[in-house]
């Protein structure tokens, strides 16, 4: 038996979904959601093993309500979304469904997954690490679609909080996490720096240390700090260590020749 | 197509041929006179230096200058009282050049007025050789122009286009209808109904031609109730319009952008259940739309601007009506409000067009 859990802001497609789903006796329908925040929600009550996940969703989109989920299941995205932008992800999700969509396609797409899932197909852990990876990589693309480019969402304890990008202060690597630092608080998110680098904009994010990104707008000074290192001091106050490499990337932005 | 039948190059080869000519010419003049063919070919070699010379400041004046068609007498006046003063100073320079023959001296002298006549003919070719270049080069830019010109106006017809069949809104309503075939057939064939009016309402429409408040107001309310299927008790809607204007007039398709806006934000930026109100008054002569939407300030309000994609329709407001005060926009308890005011003296006026 496996547990999916369809997540759209319009009823009558997850009933459409649900109508199809019918006629897999081994798939049981745990929770319908209507947008992504009681999704995160439903997810880690009922560990699912499959999400019929919806992109265009109120508040958060399903991206980004991915990159909320510690140990996302495998996805079937439902959309309209327009086949050119969904293509890129095509590779990463277990299948994409343009709606409308047909009996039969769904059906295509239920042989992906059942067959990525189903013991003696594919090594079970084998089959899930890739669903990870695969998860993983989806989601870098996403963030840098322009919808995202601009906001990252955050989620602490059982709040969801969306942080506007020029609101950040700084970000640094905390073991397996980053730690976002804004004026209003500090925020801890599932997500490498290389991947924060990759989405911000470079002109005002520079990756100043191996550990550190930080919003040049709050650079007050920059002075040296040992024979590899300097120091930028931020407008509230706080230290940062400046690499020699990060120290020529922020030269560069800041236009100091 | 170039209406100037010979290209750039011809042209150029043209302009040398014709400087080589004169340059013959003045070689075996002097040297048919008996002056031997050193003598000659100085007289010509200067001679062509010169000219030379001249082409070039002539190419280098008309590339910035184009006279107009009452200067081109003046042009040519000009040209000749230059190719005189020029002919006065050769002569000069070509008694220097041969110095002690006082044979060639005097020939020069003699020669004066047909080298003249000479150095009019060649500068006033010259001349006109350059205005055609001009004419040719400002052709093919006017050309560039004009292919760039329609091939953003064809971008912007398919930009359009597609703006008005919305693919997100058709896709997600067929899907819609697909969803309710089995369980609700009857509302199935009420959606495609309403779905196909509204389609055939939107390619119909023309830019040109007013619509009543009462066809738009239709018109919205097909877009909303496909809407309103889509998001179930999620989204309420209401339309108010006075009865004595109903009959006002407005450009088509004009409400429809901000009642889409006022859904993406609505349905889109909150949570929970969505009033969209639209309302119509119409005082001293100018009907007056307001269109509310809940929208949420920490998430959008900041990224999106005030314009929340409404600058569209301040650009067609201000090319209909040549005003940009039309289009309000004011955000008051978590309420985006858009109002638009269609000044009806100049709609009427304009209907008979």
């Amino acid at each position: 038996m496996y547990k999916a859990i369809l997540i759209d802001d319009e009823p009558l497609a997850s009933n459409m979904v649900k109508e199809y789903l019918d006629e897999y006796k081994e798939i049981e329908v745990v929770a319908v959601c209507r947008d992504g925040f009681d999704g995160v929600k439903a997810i880690q009550q009922y560990k699912p093993d499959l999400l019929f996940l919806d992109i265009q969703m109120p508040k958060i989109n399903g991206f980004e309500m991915l990159e909320l989920i510690e140990q996302p299941p495998a996805v079937i995205f439902t959309t309209a979304f327009d086949e050119h932008a969904i293509k890129a992800f095509e590779l990463h999700a277990t299948d994409y469904l343009l709606k409308p969509f047909s009996q039969e396609r769904f059906d295509k797409a239920m042989h992906r997954f059942l067959s990525q899932v189903r013991p003696g197909a594919e090594q079970s852990a084998d089959g899930q690490a890739k669903n990870a990876g695969q998860t993983q990589a989806l989601l870098e693309t996403a963030a840098l679609s322009p919808e995202q480019a601009d906001r990252i969402v955050i989620r602490d304890n059982s709040n969801i909080r969306i942080i506007q990008v020029p609101d950040i202060i700084y970000i640094e690597a905390a073991d397996d996490y980053t730690r976002i630092v804004t004026a209003s608080g500090v925020w801890l998110k599932n997500k490498t720096m290389a991947s924060f680098e990759k989405q911000l904009p470079p002109q005002t994010f520079v990756r100043i240390h191996r550990s550190t990104i930080v919003n040049v707008t709050h650079i007050t000074q920059l002075h040296p700090h040992d024979k590899e290192n300097y120091t930028a001091l931020l407008k509230n106050g706080v230290k940062l260590t400046v690499s020699k490499t990060g120290y020529a990337k922020l030269r560069e932005v800041l236009g100091m020749r | 197509m170039p209406t100037v039948p010979i290209s750039n190059l011809t042209l150029k080869i043209l302009t040398g041929v014709f400087i080589y000519l004169v340059f013959q010419l003045n070689f075996f003049s002097v040297w048919q006179a008996g002056f031997g063919w050193k003598v000659a070919l100085t007289d010509a070699g200067i001679n062509l230096l010169l000219q030379l010379l001249t082409a070039r400041v002539i190419r280098n004046i008309f590339r910035f200058y184009q006279p107009k068609v009452s200067q081109f007498w003046a042009v040519i006046g000009a040209c000749a009282i230059f190719a005189i003063l020029l002919v006065i100073g050769a002569k000069f320079l070509l008694v220097l050049a041969v110095p002690g023959n006082a044979g060639y001296a005097g020939f020069v002298d003699r020669s004066t007025g047909i080298r003249i006549g000479f150095s009019i003919l060649l500068f006033c070719c010259l001349v006109i050789l350059n205005l055609i270049w001009n004419m040719l080069r400002r052709e093919r830019e006017n050309n560039d122009r004009r292919h760039e010109t329609e091939r953003l106006s064809r971008e912007a017809e398919l930009f359009k286009l597609r703006q008005q069949l919305q693919p997100h809104f058709l896709f997600n309503s067929l899907n819609s209808i697909s969803s309710m075939v089995v369980s609700e057939p009857k509302e199935a064939r009420k959606m495609i109904e309403q779905l196909s009016t509204f389609l055939r309402t939107t390619i119909n429409r023309k830019d040109g031609e007013m619509v009543t408040l009462s066809e738009e107001l239709e018109q919205v309310e097909r877009y909303l109730t496909i809407e309103k299927l889509r998001f179930g008790h999620r989204l309420q809607t209401l339309i108010v319009a006075a009865d004595d204007c109903r009959e006002n007039r407005l450009p088509p398709l004009l409400l429809q952008p901000v009642v889409e806006n006022a859904i993406k934000f609505g349905l889109y930026d909150t949570l929970g259940e969505v009033l969209i109100s639209i309302r119509a008054t119409c005082i001293d002569n100018e009907l007056l739309i307001t269109v509310n939407n809940p929208f949420d300030p920490d998430t959008s309000s900041r990224k999106k601007g005030t314009g929340f994609g409404l600058s569209g329709l301040q650009r067609r407001l201000y090319l209909l009506f040549g005003r940009q005060d039309l289009l309000d926009t004011e955000t008051s308890n978590n309420q985006f409000i858009t109002s638009i005011r269609i000044p009806q003296a100049y709609v009427q006026g304009n209907t008979d067009r």
